[in-house]
């Protein structure tokens, strides 16, 4: 197969132009392109320019925002055919806001942000109890868990969270994530949570690797 | 005692009615909503602590307000601060009647006669933010950001009245059930600005650092930094 060239399909990623992702994505699937090169080197690579200029500064939430949801259009494109090609099991992550609290655009990115680094997220939406969390990471066998939390008042769940994991036995096997605008890391670390970054692209990063 | 007073603009058109009764120093009032950053809400409160010479003490009309307190530190002046989550505890006058409020309950967005327009005005669809990304990604997209970023708003949000002017034009640009109603209370923000009870305020030392503790209670402490 001739080289493919990737440069269409990351401008649209990172220009939010759904359309032409859907449209790029079916041809090169239908042309005999692997998926797992399209979700690499085309929507993957087009979401890396847009995390690096949001780290820089040069773009900011709607941007990140946009190319997310364009990036998951491809993905929804691409993932049968990923499925098909014997891949192993996606990681499965467990999210919610905690409960007490109904904010969940940062939760919502972080959502986007995993799956475009090809996480499986089961999204539990606000205001979720500790048991609920306890109940999913058992009915769903995830072994990531990641809560957030906007209010200073609702922080102080995260901590029941982490007792009800411990409490059902299944810490070991858990790796427990907290973020939100309030939350630091010497908090994460008192609470007993493995991971914290201060925003979801570095956060997408860091469990990456953490589970490279 | 010769004070020093930084203060949320949230609670301007409270002060200066309280101005208009009591004597009061001049305010230093640092701009709406900068909770949404807490990072640079702590620098920017840093900034005004480090310039500040020959008074006594630093009053911080902030509470935990996301966190941004805790980077503070007190040079050589003390710094006090509110000993409460957020501003809605000081205008519903005790972290005991915030606690009532809103103890258990997941809404907490509430609202005042300052904060004015600026719930809405971050991406609200004639804000320049919405503006400038669908000029650049389009209409979809900037709509999109729009929801995304909206969804989170959620009826009814409780409205602290005082009584003042402008309130009732500020809930009449709602529909019906947008706004619970409740009184304010401004016996707390007279205690402590008027220098009469300071047991909802917390004083930072140098060589001290705050610590969050998150209940409805204690809110925050005082530990010795030793960082």
């Amino acid at each position: 197969m001739d080289q493919v060239d990737f440069n269409e399909l990351i401008v649209s990623v990172t220009k939010g132009k759904v359309k032409d992702v859907e449209r790029i994505c079916s041809e090169m699937v239908n042309n005999g392109v692997s998926a797992f090169l399209i979700l690499d080197n085309g929507l993957l690579a087009a979401m890396q320019i847009v995390a690096q200029r949001w780290k820089e500064g040069t773009v900011f939430i709607p941007e990140v925002l946009i190319a997310a949801r364009a990036l998951n259009v491809g993905l929804a494109i691409l993932e049968p055919h990923l499925v098909s090609a014997d891949t192993k099991p996606k990681v499965k992550v467990i999210l919610g806001t905690v409960k007490d609290d109904l904010h969940d655009i940062g939760k919502n990115i972080v959502g986007l942000m995993l799956k475009s680094h090809g996480f499986e997220c089961i999204d539990l939406g606000v205001d979720v109890a500790p048991s609920k969390f306890v109940e999913m990471l058992k009915s769903t066998g995830a072994n990531v868990v990641c809560m957030s939390a906007l209010l200073t008042t609702s922080m102080i769940h995260f901590k029941e969270v982490i007792e009800a994991i411990n409490a059902a036995g299944l810490r070991d096997n858990v790796l427990i994530c907290v973020g939100g605008a309030p939350v630091t890391s010497s908090f994460a670390q008192q609470i007993g949570a493995d991971i914290f970054e201060p925003d979801a692209v570095t956060f997408a990063e860091h469990l990456e690797r953490r589970l490279a | 005692m010769n004070r020093h007073i930084i203060a949320c603009e949230v609670f301007h058109p409270y002060i200066d009615y309280l101005a208009t009764l009591f004597p009061i120093e001049k305010v230093d009032y640092l701009e709406i909503k900068q909770h949404d950053h807490p990072a640079l809400l702590a620098m920017l409160l840093q900034e005004k602590i480090n310039q500040i010479k020959q008074v006594d003490e630093i009053l911080i009309l902030y509470g935990l307000c996301g966190n941004a307190i805790l980077p503070l530190r007190a040079r050589s002046i003390p710094i006090r601060v509110l000993r409460v989550h957020d501003c809605a505890a000081v205008l519903l006058g005790s972290n005991k009647a915030y606690q009532d409020m809103f103890e258990g309950k997941p809404n907490k967005q509430y609202h005042c006669l300052s904060y004015g327009n600026s719930e809405d005005a971050y991406f609200s669809r004639t804000s320049p933010e919405f503006i400038q990304i669908m000029e650049k990604y389009g209409e979809d997209n900037a709509e999109y950001v729009y929801k995304t970023i909206y969804s989170q708003v959620v009826k009814p949000i409780t409205y602290i009245q005082f009584g003042f002017i402008g309130e009732q034009e500020q809930i009449a640009e709602h529909e019906s059930g947008y706004y619970t109603i409740v009184d304010g209370d401004l016996s707390m923000l007279t205690k402590i600005i008027c220098n009469i009870d300071h047991s909802e305020t917390m004083v930072l030392h140098p060589g001290e650092r705050f610590e969050g503790i998150y209940d409805y209670k204690e809110i925050l402490k005082v530990i010795p930094d030793n960082d």
